[in-house]
């Protein structure tokens, strides 16, 4: 579902990811960690296709994302760390505007659901710098889930939202990944990768240092250690 | 600091560091070419508009000659305007006693061991830098004339607004005070204040009734008559002297403003300047809780420079009109216009169909005033003000979209949501276009159905009433030639302003470093002259834009005009604007590979 081969992306003086390949199968949630500066926020900008690669292929949903860049972010929605929202568009105005973009049917009703799962209910009318910081991320969600992505890119999805906001975050996550969209999520939350993802790919100075299930690192790692001793380890951050 | 907590040395220091910090960030900044070539640019236009000593042979301008009574007319009428705002003023503002302090100001000061009174002091000399400034330029703009104009007119400005902030901040604290005391006190100094303040308005104004009656007589017998009668009847109204005894202040402080030379300047400066130390004294002496109301006034003009700095001069939305919209939006359809009704939005909170009722309302009107217009010259100041409707109409048009940031322009700071739309980029480029060409259009149509219902207004009274126009000589009056004048416009029109577009928004993704994204309004000399170069830079490839169009009108103009008359110009306009929208299309390809380029990493930061 997201195939990523030999990905390049350099600045002026860095290369930010250097030449990295991984899979994430349908139904899957793969967890993206590593240090700060470590390559991953470049790798989920290039899936979604804000910063064109120097090099390698990315197919997302079984298209490519350079030959074919309307058909595979038809099927994409990325949640970037940062909600980036439109200041003089209410949050009905961003569902109906995210709706007409991707072709939506019956957008209201799914407008209505995500409504009341993200809990935005009676904020319908209420202007980004109204909402706090919680609230805009989960706004971003919405419109990434409306259009039912078969490809879910999260970069820190938790930020910023309350504990029971957290809870209904996480599940809805693992609800569409065993609909059968193909998830990655980015964090620096380690129990949160545990606890939902199914495999885990950790990246250090653009590098894959490790990719798995959780129960193969650990075994890797010689038996019962935390991914937390595990990821300070592959790391060099002991 | 020498003397720890006096006003003057914290006021002195505060600014001082200021202005050294701000000096230093834009020195620092003058290093990069772009902001480089925007101070040069800028402070040649300031050097022009200010230190040339007017017209372009070098001579100062010529002063208006003003008749011999118009001195005391300026003086009494001005006296009788600031009268009647400052009593305004005292009927209807509400006492809040705040210092105009920024919220770092309070922060720092409202906790440190600095007395009230020293607060107060550092507030009041705080609020002279702005003072200042404005009188800075009000000299220098004066000075054009030469000799002492300039300081006499910035002196003059100077203790006028000084009066004005000093006198707004004593009201402000007077009614705080009012607040403080028992109820029965209260009650009794809120109508004592309010029946002196409507008292003395209600003589003023009948005052100023009766004088400008008594000088609308005497117009008559003369300009200079009529301002004597005003004068006197000020003098002698009604009310006897009264009414010239209450300006008195005002006089005083307008006095030195409007001096016609250094020796009445000197002699006007006594009484203003005490005005203004008796205002200092009654501010000082008010003993009010202030803190409350500064530190609110600070938050509201925190969240006005938050507003600004995102680009947005206006207020958000109210709740009631976040449910309009441009027009319905359905979810199935072309994606490019989901971008049109976001742009429209940024724009203004209206529907489309109530704008057109509003121009349709507007057209109607222009059509009645028209047609029922009885006046001696009324065809002739019809064919006037269709000409200058027009006129108004295609100006602007062209100046619209440079400052119109619902583009491209405005959205590249959301750059990396816009590509991951599923979207191709000559699309998105022809979406985003949309909105600012779609405003332009409609308006500039709305203009050109006002100035043809002028002139069809005239056209048909003289149809109903079976008589000729008169002042026919003027051709923007006839329809046969205003018609085709204004189609030529209509159909011109569009494509010159999505020319201006296209070149506008290239210019920002073409080169991000030099015209920065976003809809925030940068200020500084440097931003003046980067402004400059833009519209300079639009001007000339306009230009070259505008050379086919040209091309391909001259013949049809050349061939035509003799046996079409003026309808040869909307038949010229056609290809003319066929060759511009040729060239849009062609620009909107180059937007879009622009576009696919751009890197918000890289081009966001520059």
């Amino acid at each position: 579902m997201i195939e990523v081969e030999g990905l390049v992306k350099a600045y002026e003086n860095v290369t930010a990811v250097d030449g990295l390949s991984f899979r994430v199968a349908r139904g899957e949630v793969l967890g993206l960690v590593g240090p700060n500066g470590a390559g991953k926020t470049t790798t989920l900008r290039c899936l979604a296709g804000i910063l064109p690669p120097n090099a390698g292929t990315i197919r997302l949903a079984g298209f490519d994302l350079v030959a074919e860049p309307v058909e595979s972010r038809r099927r994409l929605a990325f949640m970037p760390d940062e909600p980036r929202l439109f200041e003089y568009l209410t949050v009905e105005d961003h569902l109906a505007f995210t709706a007409r973009m991707y072709g939506v049917p019956d957008a209201s009703a799914r407008a209505a659901v995500l409504i009341e799962e993200l809990e935005l209910s009676g904020k319908e009318r209420a202007l980004p710098a109204e909402l706090s910081r919680g609230m805009k991320q989960k706004l971003v969600v919405a419109c990434g889930l409306l259009h039912d992505p078969e490809v879910l890119v999260f970069d820190e999805p938790l930020t910023g939202i309350d504990p029971g906001g957290i809870r209904k975050m996480k599940q809805t996550i693992v609800r569409r990944a065993a609909a059968g969209a193909a998830v990655i999520v980015s964090s620096h939350l380690l129990p949160l990768v545990e606890e939902i993802c199914g495999r885990v790919l950790v990246l250090s100075r653009g590098k894959a240092v490790l990719v798995g299930t959780l129960d193969e690192i650990r075994a890797g790692a010689g038996g019962d250690t935390s991914l937390e001793e595990i990821f300070l380890r592959v790391t060099g951050n002991e | 600091m020498s003397a720890p907590g006096a006003p003057l040395s914290l006021a002195w220091f505060a600014g001082r560091r200021m202005l050294r910090n701000a000096a230093k960030r834009k020195l620092g900044r003058l290093r990069e070419p772009r902001y480089m070539v925007g101070f040069a640019l800028g402070a040649a236009y300031f050097v022009m508009l200010f230190a040339r000593p007017g017209g372009r042979a070098g001579r100062p301008p010529r002063a208006f000659p003003l008749p011999a009574a118009s001195g005391d007319v300026l003086l009494l009428g001005g006296a009788a305007g600031l009268a009647v705002v400052t009593l305004l003023i005292w009927l209807f503002r509400k006492g809040q006693p705040s210092l105009g302090l920024s919220e770092a100001e309070i922060q720092f000061l409202f906790p440190a061991p600095v007395s009230r009174k020293v607060l107060l002091r550092y507030a009041l000399l705080k609020a002279q830098l702005p003072v200042l400034l404005s009188t800075l330029i009000l000299a220098l703009v004066s000075g054009r004339r030469g000799g002492s104009a300039g300081i006499l007119t910035g002196a003059g400005v100077w203790l006028l607004l000084t009066a004005s902030h000093f006198h707004n901040l004593a009201v402000a604290f007077t009614k705080a005070r009012f607040q403080e005391l028992s109820r029965a006190a209260r009650r009794t100094a809120q109508t004592a204040t309010f029946a002196v303040a409507a008292g003395v308005l209600s003589i003023l104004l009948l005052s100023l009734g009766a004088a400008l009656i008594a000088g609308a007589a005497g117009v008559g017998k003369g300009f200079n008559e009529s301002l004597d009668a005003f004068t006197k009847a000020l003098r002698t109204g009604p009310f006897g002297a009264l009414p010239f005894v209450l300006l008195a202040p005002f006089r005083w402080i307008l006095a030195p403003l409007l001096a016609p030379d250094a020796p009445a300047f000197l002699r006007a400066l006594p009484p203003a300047l005490a005005l203004v130390v008796l205002l200092y004294a009654w501010v000082a002496r008010t003993a009010v809780r202030f803190e409350e109301a500064t530190l609110a006034q600070a938050g509201r003009r925190a969240e006005a420079r938050a507003r600004r700095a995102a680009g947005r001069i206006d207020a958000p939305a109210s709740v009631k009109s976040r449910g309009r919209r441009p027009f319905a939006l359905p979810a199935r359809g072309a994606p490019e216009i989901a971008i049109v009704w976001k742009n429209l939005i940024a724009w203004k909170r209206t529907s489309l169909s109530r704008q057109a009722a509003i121009v349709s309302a507007l057209v109607l009107a222009a059509f009645a005033a028209s047609s029922f217009l009885n006046a001696p010259r009324a065809d002739a100041a019809a064919g006037i003000a269709s000409a200058a409707c027009l006129g108004i109409t295609a100006f602007l048009a062209l100046i619209t979209p440079l400052g119109f940031r619902i583009d491209l322009r405005g959205d590249l700071e959301q750059a990396a949501v816009l590509k991951t739309w599923p979207l191709k980029a000559e699309r998105l480029v022809l979406g985003e276009l949309g909105a600012p060409a779609l405003v332009s259009a409609l308006y500039s149509w709305g203009g050109i159905a006002i100035a043809l219902a002028i002139a069809s207004g005239r056209a048909a009274r003289a149809a109903f009433l079976g008589t000729t126009q008169t002042g026919a000589q003027f051709p923007f009056q006839r329809l046969d030639v205003l018609i085709p004048v204004a189609l030529t416009v209509a159909i011109f029109l569009p494509g010159l302003v999505a020319l201006i577009l296209v070149v506008q928004n290239a210019a920002v993704l073409a080169f991000p470093a030099w015209f920065p994204a976003g809809r925030k309004r940068a200020v500084g000399l440097e931003q003046s002259g980067l402004r400059i170069l833009s519209f300079l830079t639009t001007s000339i490839s306009l230009l070259v834009g505008l050379v086919p169009a040209a091309l391909l009108a001259a013949p049809v103009i050349f061939l035509t005009f003799r046996l079409l008359g003026f309808w040869s110009l909307p038949l010229a306009a056609l290809p003319a604007a066929l060759a511009l929208f040729v060239e849009v299309a062609f620009g909107a390809y180059l937007l879009a590979r622009l576009f696919e380029r751009f890197d918000p990493a890289r081009d966001l930061n520059s």
